[in-house]
Order: C-alpha cells, then sequence, then structure tokens
C-alpha cells in the first residue's frame, strides 16, 4: 500500500510548481540582477545623491538623475556602486537594455565636481550609458574651465558616450521633454523620495515572504510524502491530525499573505484613487505590475498547496477509513467465529424433553445474542460497498472481504435455522415418547390401586375391568403406536440412542399393554370365581408398589392363598387382625426387646379375647397362627423391598436419581433379599402351611430348613457393608421416591433388618410353644400317680413334641448366634479366613487381659502391669482375641475389632484363681508357654464363661478316651453337648415305658448308667492333681450357674417371671421329690431325669438373652 | 564646530499605534490625519544638540504587521537606541510592546537604549493602559517610559532628548562641561509629506 500510495502521491507535483512560483518570482523582482535589497542600503538611498525619478528619454530610455550634492567627492566608492547597481537594476529589462540617460546638475558647483562626476560615471555605472546631460556651472570661471577640462577629458578617456553640456534648464528641455523631468529640472514630474523608499522596501519584503513561503510549502509536502503509512488506526488518525494542524497553520500564513498582498497594492494605487485625474507615473506603473505579478504567483501557490492537501487527505482518509474498515472487519469476523463455533457446539438434539427445551432456550439465547454481531458485519459489509464504489485504492482488497462477511452471516442464518427445524423436531420426538411413559405409568398406577378393589365384589371386578377398557381405549390418541409412520418422521433424528430409548419406550408400552391383557384376564377368571361363596381376602395395599414387575402377577398370588384359608365369616375379622399386627410389628421394630416382650404381652389380650370366641382354638394353634400370619406380612414387606426398590432401579425415568454409589454396588445393599423371598414364598410358608392342622409338625419345618436357613447367616455376612453403602447414599432422592411410592413410614435399611428381627421372632414363637407345654406335663403328673392307661399315649406323644421343639430352637438359637457372628466377625479387621473351623460361636464379650510371664507368676507383679483390653470369642474348638478400638460412626462412637491371635481349645487348660479374683480366671496352653488372666465384666459373666470352656474342655477329653464307646459316640455325633444329655435319658425312658413300667430292670438300668458316670469322674481324678481340680470347678460351675440362671431371672418381664416362678417351684418339687425317694423307689431316677430338661431350658434362655442385647446394640 | 554623533534608532510596536506619526512630528514636526499604514521600512534622520555634541537621529521607522516580524532583526541590528511605541487606549498593543521587549532584550544589541512611549495620550478618556502599569514595567525593565501625543506634539522631543542623555558618552570628561541649552520649540513649517 506504500508503493501505491507513493505513485498517487502528488508531492512531485507541488514542488515543481512551487519550484516554478519560486522562479517567477525571481524573474519578477530581477534577482540576477539586483541582489541587494532597498532595506540593505536605505541609508545611502536616503542621500539622494542619485535618484530615479522614473522619468523616459523619447526613445523610453531611463533617466537617473544626479541632483546638487555638496560633498560628492566624499562619497564612498562602495556606497556609489551600490546605489547605481540598484537603481539600474530597478527599469525593466526592455527599459533598460535601450540605455540610461544621466542628467548632472552641477550649476552651483565647479569643475572639479563635474569631473569627479564623469570620472566615477565612467569607471563604475553598472549600465549601459546612452546619452550624458551636464548642467554647467552658471560662474563664467567655472564655465570656461569647464570647457577647456571637457576637451581635455574626452581626449583622456576617449569615451564614446556623448556628452552634451547645457548652460541652463531651458536648454535642456530642448532634448527632454519637461513631463519627464523633476521639479528641480524646470519640469512637471512628482517624485517624492521618501514614498518612493517606503514602496521599494514593501515591495521585496513581500517578494522575499512569499518566496519563503513557497520553501516552506516545498519542505512540508515533501515531509508528507516521505512520512512512512502508519499500520494502526491511532497513528494515522494522529497523523491525520498533524498534518491537519500543520496544514491549516500554512493556510492562515498563505491568507495573511494574500490579505498584506492587496493592502500594499492599494498603498501603490492611492494616488490614482483618490485623485481620478492624476497618473501614475512609470515608477507606479511598474511598481504595481510588480505586485499584480507577485500576487498571481500567490494564488498559483495556494492553488497548489490546495491541490496537495486535497488528495492528501483524501489519501490519509482512505487509509484511515481502511483501518477502521479492517478493525472492524477483525472484530465482526470474531464474532461471527464465535458464533459459528457455538453454533457447531450444539450437536446434541438433547435425549429428553427438558433437555431439548434447554438446548431450545440455550439456542435463543444465542440466536438473541446474535442479532448485534450480524447486524453489525452486514452493515460493515455495506460501508466496503460504499469504500469500493468512492474508487478507494483499496478497493480490491475490500471486496473480497464484503464477500466473506456476507457468507459469513448466511452460513450462521442458514445453520441457525437448520438447527431449529431439527431441535423442534426432536422435541416432538421426545414430547411422544413422554406421553407414551406417562400412558405406561398411569396405566401401572391404574394396575397398582385396584389392588385394594379387585377381591371384593363382583360389582368390584366389573369396575376394574371397565376402568381397564377404558384406559387401553386411550391408546389410540398417540401417534407413537404407528412405528412406521413414527420413523418416516423422525427418520433423520434417530440416532443410536434416540433409537434405543424409542425401542426402549416401544417395549415398555408393549410390556404394559401385556400386563394389562393379562389383568384383564385375571379378573375375567375372578369374576367367574366370584359365583362361589368363598371370597379371597385382598392383599395388603400399602405393601404394594406402585409399579409392579411384568414377572409377578397379583392374582396368581393371592387367590391361592384365600381359597383354603378364610370363610365368608371371617374376612373383615383377619384383615383387621392382620392390619393391626402389621402397624405393630412396622412401628415398633425398632424398639428394644423389653418392649417386644410389652408389644407380645399387649397382644395377649386380643388373644385371649379371641379364645373366649373361639373356644375350641388351643393355644397351640393360636401361636402357629400367628407364626404363619407374621410369616405372610413378613413375606410382603420382602416383597415390596424387591418391588419396590430392586426393581425400579431399572426403570429409565428413574435412572437419573440413582447415584454411581448406589447403582454400582446394589447387590450389596440388598445382599441375597431374593433368595430370603423366594425361600419363604416358595417352601417355607407352605410347610408351615401344614402345620395349621398338624401343630406337632411345626418344630420339624426348622429342623428339616435347617441347611436353607444359612441363607440368613449368608444375609448377615453382607449387612454391614450394606449399612456402610447405605449412609453413603441415604439421602439420595431415589430413595425418597421409591419410599413415597411405597407409603412406607420407616427409610429402607429399616426394612432390611426385618431378616433379623424374622429370626428373633422365630426365638420367641418357638419359646412361647415351649413354655405352653409345661402346664402339660403338670397335669400329665397327676395321671401318672392314677396310673391311667390312657395317659400314656399322651405322655409319650408331648414329651417328643417338646424335645423337637427345644431341638428347633437350638437350631434358631444357633443360627442367631450364627449371623451375630457373621456380623460382627464382619467389623474384625485381617480376620483369617480359616476362622470358621473354630465351629459355632458360643460367647463373645469384652475382657481385660494379663500376659503372664512364668518366672514373675506373683499377684503383687500382676497389679503393676496394665491389662490389654480385648474382645474374645468363644467357640466350640478355639478362643479368638481382637483388639478393640473406638471409631466414630453414625451413631456415636462405634466399636471395631483388630484380629490378634487365636487359641485351640485342644492346647488349653483352665483353672480357678484364689479368692479376691471372683472375676478372674485363668487360661494356659499346655506346654506352660503362654498364660493369660482373663477378667470379667462381672462375677456372673466370669462365671458363665468358666463353665463354657470347662465344659468344652470336658467335652474334648470324653471324645478322647471313649472313642470306642458306641453310645457316646452317637452323644457327640448330634451336636451340642448341653443339648444331647436330655435327649437320650428321654429316650431310654421311652425305652422303658413302653416294656413295662413297674418293671424294676429299667430301674437298674437308669442306676447303672449313672454310676459309669461316676467312675468315668473317678479315673480323672487318679490321672492329676489338675484334672481333679477342673472337676471341683466343673461341680461349682454348675452351682453357679444355677445361682446365675436365679439371678439372670430376676430381670426379665413379667410374662417370664411367671415362667421363672413356675420352673421355681418345679425345681423345689423336684428336690423334695428326690430327698423322699432316693434311696427307695424306681421313681426318684425318673425325677433325676425330669430335672435336666429344666437346666438346659434356663441354660437356654439365658444365652437368648445375651444375643438379644448385642443384636440391640448392634 | 561640534562633533557629531550618528545615533540609530529604530521604531518597534503594534501597527497603528503611531510610529510614524511620531517620527514625522519629530523630523518634520507635521502630523498627517491621513497618514497611511506603513508598508516597508523608512529612513529618516535629525540632528539635535545635546550638551556639547550633536546627535544625529538615523530613525528607522517599520511595519507593524507581524508577518513582517521576521525582518525585524535587519531593523535593529546595530541600533544605539529603541522607541517601543504603545497605544494607551488599546491594552492589545502594551502586550505587543512586552513582546518586542523580549525579543531585543534576546536578540538585540546588548546595551541598547529602550524608551517606552505611550502614544495618543490625547485620548486618556478611553484609556485603556494606565500610566502606573506602563512605569512599573518600563522600571523593571530599565527603560525610560513617556506617554506623548504625536497629534498634539507631546513629548516628542522629551522622548528623544531622554534618549540621548541615556546614551553612554565617548568621553567621561566632558561630562563636567555639560550645560543647560533651552530647547525652543519648533515652529511649525510646511515640509513635504511623507508617505
Amino acid at each position: 500500500m506504500l508503493s501505491c500510495l507513493k505513485e498517487e502521491m502528488p508531492p512531485q507535483e507541488l514542488t515543481r510548481r512551487l519550484a516554478t512560483v519560486i522562479t517567477h518570482v525571481d524573474e519578477i523582482m530581477q534577482q540576477e540582477v539586483r541582489p541587494l535589497m532597498a532595506v540593505e542600503i536605505i541609508e545611502q538611498l536616503h542621500r539622494q545623491f542619485a535618484i530615479l525619478s522614473g522619468g523616459r528619454g523619447e526613445d523610453g530610455a531611463p533617466i537617473i538623475t544626479f541632483p546638487e550634492f555638496s560633498g560628492f567627492k566624499h562619497i564612498p566608492d562602495e556606497d556609489f556602486l551600490n546605489v547605481m547597481t540598484y537603481l539600474t537594476s530597478i527599469p525593466s529589462v526592455e527599459a533598460a537594455s535601450i540605455g540610461f540617460i544621466v542628467v548632472i546638475d552641477r550649476r552651483r558647483d565647479k569643475w572639479s565636481s563635474v569631473k569627479a562626476s564623469l570620472t566615477r560615471i565612467a569607471v563604475a555605472f553598472p549600465g549601459n550609458l546612452q546619452l550624458i546631460f551636464i548642467l554647467r556651472p552658471s560662474r563664467f570661471i567655472q564655465r570656461t574651465f569647464t570647457d577647456i577640462g571637457i576637451k581635455y577629458y574626452r581626449n583622456e578617456f576617449k569615451t564614446k558616450v556623448p556628452i552634451i553640456m547645457v548652460n541652463s534648464v531651458s536648454d535642456l528641455h530642448g532634448y527632454i521633454d519637461k513631463s519627464q523631468l523633476t521639479r528641480e529640472l524646470g519640469g512637471t514630474l512628482e517624485y517624492r523620495h521618501g514614498q518612493w523608499v517606503n514602496h521599494r522596501t514593501a515591495i521585496e519584503n513581500f517578494a522575499l515572504t512569499l518566496k519563503t513561503t513557497a520553501q516552506m510549502l516545498q519542505t512540508f509536502g515533501s515531509c508528507l510524502a516521505t512520512a512512512e503509512l502508519p499500520r494502526s488506526m491511532l497513528s494515522t488518525e494522529d497523523l491525520l491530525m498533524s498534518h491537519t494542524r500543520q496544514r491549516d497553520k500554512l493556510q492562515d500564513e498563505l491568507k495573511l499573505l494574500g490579505k498584506q498582498g492587496t493592502t500594499l497594492l492599494s498603498c501603490i494605487q492611492e494616488p490614482a484613487t483618490k485623485c481620478p485625474n492624476s497618473k501614475l507615473n512609470l515608477n507606479q506603473l511598474e511598481n504595481v505590475t510588480t505586485m499584480e505579478r507577485l500576487l498571481v504567483q500567490l494564488d498559483e501557490t495556494e492553488k497548489a498547496f490546495s491541490h496537495f492537501w486535497s488528495e492528501h487527505h483524501l489519501k490519509l482518509n482512505q487509509c484511515l477509513q481502511l483501518q477502521h474498515f479492517e478493525h472492524d472487519f477483525c472484530k465482526a469476523k470474531l464474532a461471527l467465529d464465535n458464533l459459528l463455533e457455538e453454533q457447531a457446539e450444539f450437536t446434541g438434539i438433547g435425549d429428553s424433553v427438558m433437555h431439548v427445551e434447554q438446548i431450545l432456550k440455550e439456542h435463543k439465547k444465542l440466536e438473541e445474542k446474535s442479532q448485534e454481531p450480524l447486524e453489525k458485519a452486514q452493515l460493515l459489509a455495506l460501508v466496503g460497498d460504499q469504500l469500493i464504489q468512492s474508487h478507494h485504492y483499496a478497493a480490491d482488497a475490500i471486496r473480497p472481504r464484503c464477500v466473506e462477511l456476507r457468507h459469513l452471516c448466511d452460513d450462521f442464518i442458514n445453520g441457525n435455522k437448520k438447527k431449529w427445524d431439527i431441535l423442534g423436531k426432536s422435541l416432538e420426538f421426545h414430547r411422544q415418547l413422554d406421553k407414551v411413559s406417562q400412558w405406561c405409568e398411569a396405566g401401572i398406577y391404574l394396575l397398582a390401586s385396584q389392588a385394594v378393589d379387585k377381591c371384593q365384589s363382583r360389582e368390584g371386578v366389573d369396575i376394574a375391568l371397565n376402568d381397564i377398557a377404558t384406559f387401553l381405549g386411550t391408546v389410540k390418541e398417540y401417534p407413537l403406536l404407528s412405528p412406521k409412520e413414527f420413523y418416516n418422521e423422525f427418520e433423520l433424528l434417530l440416532t443410536l440412542d434416540a433409537k434405543a430409548k424409542a425401542q426402549k419406550v416401544l417395549q415398555r408400552l408393549d410390556d404394559v399393554q401385556e400386563i394389562f391383557h393379562k389383568r384383564q384376564v385375571s379378573l375375567m377368571k375372578l369374576a367367574a370365581k366370584q359365583t362361589r361363596p368363598v371370597q379371597p381376602v385382598a392383599p395388603h395395599p400399602e405393601s404394594s408398589p406402585k409399579w409392579v414387575s411384568s414377572k409377578t402377577s397379583q392374582p396368581s398370588t393371592s387367590v391361592p392363598l384365600a381359597r383354603p384359608l378364610r370363610t365368608s365369616e371371617e374376612p373383615y375379622t383377619e384383615t383387621e387382625l392382620n392390619s393391626r399386627g402389621k402397624e405393630d410389628d412396622e412401628t415398633k421394630f425398632e424398639v428394644k426387646s423389653e418392649e417386644i416382650f410389652e408389644s407380645h404381652h399387649e397382644r395377649g389380650n386380643p388373644e385371649l379375647e379371641q379364645q373366649a370366641r373361639l373356644g375350641d382354638l388351643s393355644p397351640r394353634r393360636r401361636i402357629i397362627r400367628d407364626l404363619l400370619e407374621t410369616e405372610e406380612i413378613y413375606i410382603k414387606e420382602i416383597k415390596s423391598i424387591i418391588d419396590g426398590y430392586i426393581t425400579p432401579m431399572d426403570f429409565i425415568w428413574l435412572k437419573h436419581l440413582i447415584p454411581d454409589v448406589l447403582q454400582n454396588n446394589k447387590d450389596f445393599l440388598f445382599g441375597n433379599i431374593r433368595e430370603l423371598y423366594e425361600f419363604h414364598n416358595r417352601t417355607f410358608l407352605k410347610e408351615l402351611e401344614k402345620c395349621a392342622e398338624n401343630p406337632e409338625l411345626l418344630a420339624h419345618c426348622f429342623l428339616k430348613r435347617k441347611e436353607d436357613l444359612q441363607i440368613y447367616f449368608k444375609y448377615h455376612k453382607n449387612l454391614p457393608r450394606a449399612r456402610a453403602i447405605w449412609q453413603e447414599c441415604q439421602d439420595c432422592a431415589y430413595f425418597g421416591v421409591c419410599q413415597r411410592q411405597l407409603d412406607h413410614n420407616l427409610p429402607l435399611f429399616k426394612y432390611l433388618k426385618g431378616p433379623s428381627q424374622r429370626l428373633i421372632k422365630y426365638q420367641m414363637l418357638l419359646k412361647g410353644l415351649l413354655d405352653f407345654e409345661s402346664p402339660e406335663d403338670m397335669e400329665i403328673d397327676p395321671g401318672e400317680l392314677g396310673g391311667s392307661a390312657k395317659d400314656g399315649p399322651k405322655r409319650t406323644k408331648d414329651s417328643a413334641f417338646s424335645t423337637e421343639l427345644q431341638q428347633a430352637l437350638a437350631v434358631i438359637e444357633d443360627l442367631i448366634k450364627s449371623c451375630e457372628l457373621a456380623v460382627d466377625l464382619a467389623a474384625v479387621t485381617e480376620c483369617p479366613d480359616d476362622i470358621g473351623k473354630l465351629g459355632k460361636l458360643l460367647l463373645h464379650g469384652p475382657f481385660s487381659v494379663w500376659t503372664i510371664h512364668k518366672d514373675r507368676y506373683k499377684m503383687k507383679d500382676l497389679i503393676r502391669f496394665k491389662p490389654s483390653q480385648r474382645q474374645i470369642y468363644l467357640f466350640e474348638r478355639g478362643i479368638v482375641f481382637c483388639k478393640i478400638r473406638m471409631e466414630p460412626g453414625d451413631q456415636g462412637l462405634s466399636p471395631h475389632y483388630s484380629f490378634k491371635k487365636t487359641m485351640k481349645l485342644m492346647t488349653l487348660s483352665i483353672r480357678q484363681l484364689g479368692r479376691g479374683s471372683h472375676r478372674k480366671f485363668e487360661i494356659a496352653s499346655r506346654n506352660g508357654l503362654e498364660k493369660y488372666i482373663l477378667q470379667a465384666a462381672s462375677k456372673e459373666i466370669r462365671d458363665c464363661w468358666f463353665s463354657e470352656i470347662s465344659k468344652l474342655l470336658m467335652e474334648q477329653q470324653n471324645n478322647i478316651k471313649d472313642q470306642g464307646n458306641p453310645q457316646f459316640e452317637m452323644s457327640t455325633s448330634k451336636g451340642s453337648g448341653a443339648g444331647s444329655g436330655p435327649w437320650i435319658k428321654n429316650m431310654e425312658r421311652a425305652t422303658t415305658s413302653k416294656e413295662d413300667p413297674a418293671s424294676s430292670t429299667g430301674g437298674i438300668k437308669g442306676c447303672s448308667s449313672r454310676e459309669f458316670s461316676s467312675m468315668d469322674t473317678f479315673e480323672d481324678c487318679e490321672g492329676a492333681e489338675d484334672m481333679e481340680k477342673e472337676s471341683s470347678a466343673l461341680s461349682l460351675a454348675g452351682l453357679f450357674q444355677s445361682d446365675d440362671s436365679h439371678e439372670t431371672c430376676s430381670s426379665k418381664s413379667a410374662f417370664l417371671e411367671r415362667g421363672e416362678s413356675s420352673q421355681g417351684e418345679k425345681e423345689e418339687r423336684d428336690e423334695e421329690e428326690t430327698a423322699t425317694r432316693s434311696t427307695e423307689e424306681e421313681r426318684a431316677g425318673a425325677s433325676t431325669g425330669r430335672l435336666a430338661p429344666a437346666g438346659a431350658t434356663a441354660g437356654f434362655q439365658a444365652r437368648a438373652l445375651r444375643p438379644r442385647t448385642s443384636a440391640q446394640e448392634s | 564646530m561640534m562633533a557629531i554623533r550618528e545615533l540609530k534608532v529604530c521604531l518597534l510596536g503594534d501597527t497603528g499605534v503611531g510610529k510614524s506619526s511620531i517620527v514625522c512630528r519629530f523630523v518634520q514636526d507635521h502630523f498627517d490625519h491621513n497618514i497611511s499604514p506603513t508598508i516597508g521600512a523608512s529612513f529618516m534622520t535629525k540632528t539635535v544638540p545635546c550638551g556639547n555634541e550633536l546627535h544625529k537621529f538615523l530613525i528607522w521607522d517599520t511595519a507593524g504587521q507581524e508577518r513582517f516580524h521576521s525582518l525585524a532583526p535587519m531593523y535593529y541590528r546595530g541600533s544605539a537606541a529603541a522607541v517601543i511605541v504603545y497605544d494607551i487606549t488599546k491594552q492589545d498593543s502594551f502586550y505587543t510592546l512586552k513582546k518586542w521587549v523580549k525579543e531585543l532584550k534576546e536578540h538585540g544589541p546588548e546595551n541598547i537604549v529602550m524608551a517606552i512611549a505611550g502614544n495618543k495620550c490625547d485620548l486618556s478618556d478611553i484609556r485603556e493602559v494606565p500610566l502606573k502599569d506602563a512605569k512599573e514595567y518600563a522600571e523593571s525593565i530599565g527603560a525610560i517610559v513617556v506617554e506623548t501625543s504625536a497629534k498634539n506634539a507631546i513629548n516628542i522631543e522629551e522622548l528623544f532628548q531622554g534618549i540621548s542623555r541615556q546614551i553612554p558618552p565617548l568621553d567621561p570628561h566632558e561630562n563636567g562641561n555639560n550645560g543647560t541649552i533651552k530647547v525652543e520649540k519648533p515652529t511649525m513649517q510646511a515640509s513635504r509629506r511623507c508617505c
């Protein structure tokens, strides 16, 4: 652009034109022949020893007059020459070329003066001399001298200039016209010397100023031409402003100069203007001519400068316009590029109505934001067009920019339109999908809401069928029912995700329709069945989620239950009872075990009332029915968790509510709850139902399913992890939605504890049955005393039932213990995998433990050592030590256990410490390398542990020595030693009864068995002193156990107190009988045999309490 | 015959303040009511007695237009004295006077004598420049100051006499011989008009 600018710039033209002006001024002022200015010789001119009067000879020769001037001889030669040079340079070249006429006035002087004048002129006259007139001195003598001198002068100088001597002015007039002579010479020419000098100096000043100004303009033009074109707008604006200021200043100079020229010209012409009749002399006329010519040059200067400036200004303006245009172009292009980039980011078409609307909203914002940039860009394109039309020097650069701007605008506008179309279709697409989803949800809700009404009456069934038919009719309103049409309309939008979503929705639509049709079929079948008098009882609607899995059919579940159990008279009563029971169970799951007992006691009242109404229902049957009812409720609740929490996790419309931690760990949150449901629903409930008519089979149900019930162990093993997951995401929206759908009052994890509570329920019910079996024994005794043959078979049967109940209770209690162990061991870190080999968990609790070194085993040393706090677990075959560590949890501090070590019972010995250590006992390895003193929290706990460990050690010893005895082998194989003894004795007693109750041989057999046990003990005593001590400890432990049982019973509820009171009386009675018949009657043995079951029962109760407490604590 | 000292005196000042009228009154004792503006340079001489000497004033009258300011050095170069004239009825002319004084001090001869003339004192009823201001300024620059009227021939002679007294004498010994010379008022006589 710089080169282009240079080509078009007119600085050369300006320089050329101004140079011409300068040349013309010099010509006008005849600078070559007049190097001096009047002002420089103004003093010499003022003397008037020579003047240029303005007169002309006949042929136009200029006249220079030398007036009378005394002292002419004293004029310096330099001054003379300067004045003559100046005067001869003023006339025009044409006039000067004719030659000058010199008039020398010496009428009052003498010859010497004439001679001097002629000599000076001859030597120093710079012009061309034509003629010399001399006015001779007036005096006679001087005249004679002059005549003689002239002759001599002519001969001496041999000059060619003619010299005419005249005696008077009248004679001179003969040669020169009077009008060309000043008054001193008798002429009429007006000449004012001062004015003449003034005018000359003024004209010369004007000419000099004009030249100076022209040179200044030349410099300015060159400076502008050499200035490099700026690259930025600010620089260009600054340059334009600077140049404009300089130009304005120079313009003012020119204007001022013009004004001064005009003033000067009017001054020179003043005599003519004042007196029209007077004429200007030749001097004045020449001055006027000179000024007019100078003013012409000034005008040319102004025009040249004006032309230069207009072009330069245009160039700078265009440069500035271009820079503005390019600056705005960059901004507009950047804005448009940003808009196009933002538009390109709208690649998604949305995956839901809300998402599409959000995209549309953002797109609308983008469109609104784009209005201003688009308008600016289009306006800028118009500006560019205008620049092109105005022949801008950069039109070739501007044109493609305009094209680009318009192209970008069109791209964006078209892209926007396309986006709007696509998003509009996407919105319609998702709206239709949402409508279908809502239709499906409404359908599911309708199906769920029908659960309450479907079994009431034929009318209810008909209403339900009508509702279904009406609802199915509404599906025709949705265009999605035509898949082909649907795909044709939205084919372009269907990305893989969109297709997948549409297929899911369509599939769900099909599923819901299928469910509806199945419901219709079921309802129709039910309507047919409604003709029968039997009416099934409706399930609890609050337990059913509003969405139902298509895998489960509600009618198929409830119909089989209703038929065999219900009569037309009972439905409301049973419903009311179930409702009340459910409420109790739901609202009091969180209460402590004491409250559970209270609840059980409270429920006794309605039971008694019901018993009054139903006199034929035995207590046994009432308990079994309670078991069945609670079993059904339990199953429904598990199902509600599965249908209300697990199944919806696959629902698409709820997926966004599920946090990742829940989605990834849902199997651990719910564990094997499905297995529990399937077991109870398909197997256990059916077997329990058979007990409704045959209560004797109840215990068998538990014994038979002993292995299956291990799924509870698996469930509890997972429970700590489930708790952790629950704590992490219990506040998520998904759980809230599910809870509301189920109408549950309690959060999910409360229901996840249901299986734990169910086991305790089993324990309570079984214990209840056993309690009710005790009065049977009391009744048997009088019968037995009577010797009635009828009581024999009944007594035998009841005994067998009690035995099985005890075994079933043991199974449940063992299961509860193992479940508690699973929960507790899950909290133990670094627990070895082979912990299970130690057998069943019997006891566990905190202890203070001292480690004893053999050489320092003294009591006073023991006091100085600080004990370690350990959680100790007692298994059948080992003891596990764990370090206790308290960590913050959701309910304050909670204990965490770290595994430390294991000791096998086979390698241990136990002994009791001396007096003063009633809470302590010692265990040691047989090699004596390890010894520990354990201190319990109380004496009772200590006695219990000591007793258990001693018993376990005895059993292991017996196992080793009696391997050859078939009886004891069979006893060991039965499992718990505590439970096997009474069982064996009962069997013996049963055999005796079958043979002959009065036979003395049976009695002898019993005594023989007891003696055998005594003999074993004696053998142990002979073995070692330690063994003797252990035997003593065992006896003492038994006594303590009884005392402990008594003390423990005092803390039970009223219900249990009655039980204990009954047990106490029985024990006293037995003791009396023993004392009375110890040595006389065979029945004494039978009495002793009956005592054992009571002790076992007490032991079971004691152990049962601890697990519940632990369970509550956990 | 007394010695004649030629003293170059230049008149400076704004246009229209009366520089040419002062010179005309002093040299020719004439006042021209229709005088034209000086458009160039004018030169006049007058010899006046001063003590035992004759002072011949070589008077340079210049155009006041600022455009010709660049030629001023040619005028005041070699001057023995400068008369800077202002018009008491125009404050601006006093400002221009100060500019001339500044230029003389910067570029003029080193020992030039400066005289400030406040002309047109016959128009004191429309005065814009107080005499006090002029006196204070003249004192600050070491110049003589006098208000004049070329029209009424007031203080014109006194102005040039003051300049003569300020001129340093050629011979110190002659100072003691200065006698009092009564200056007679020149007789008004018809003379040739200047430009």
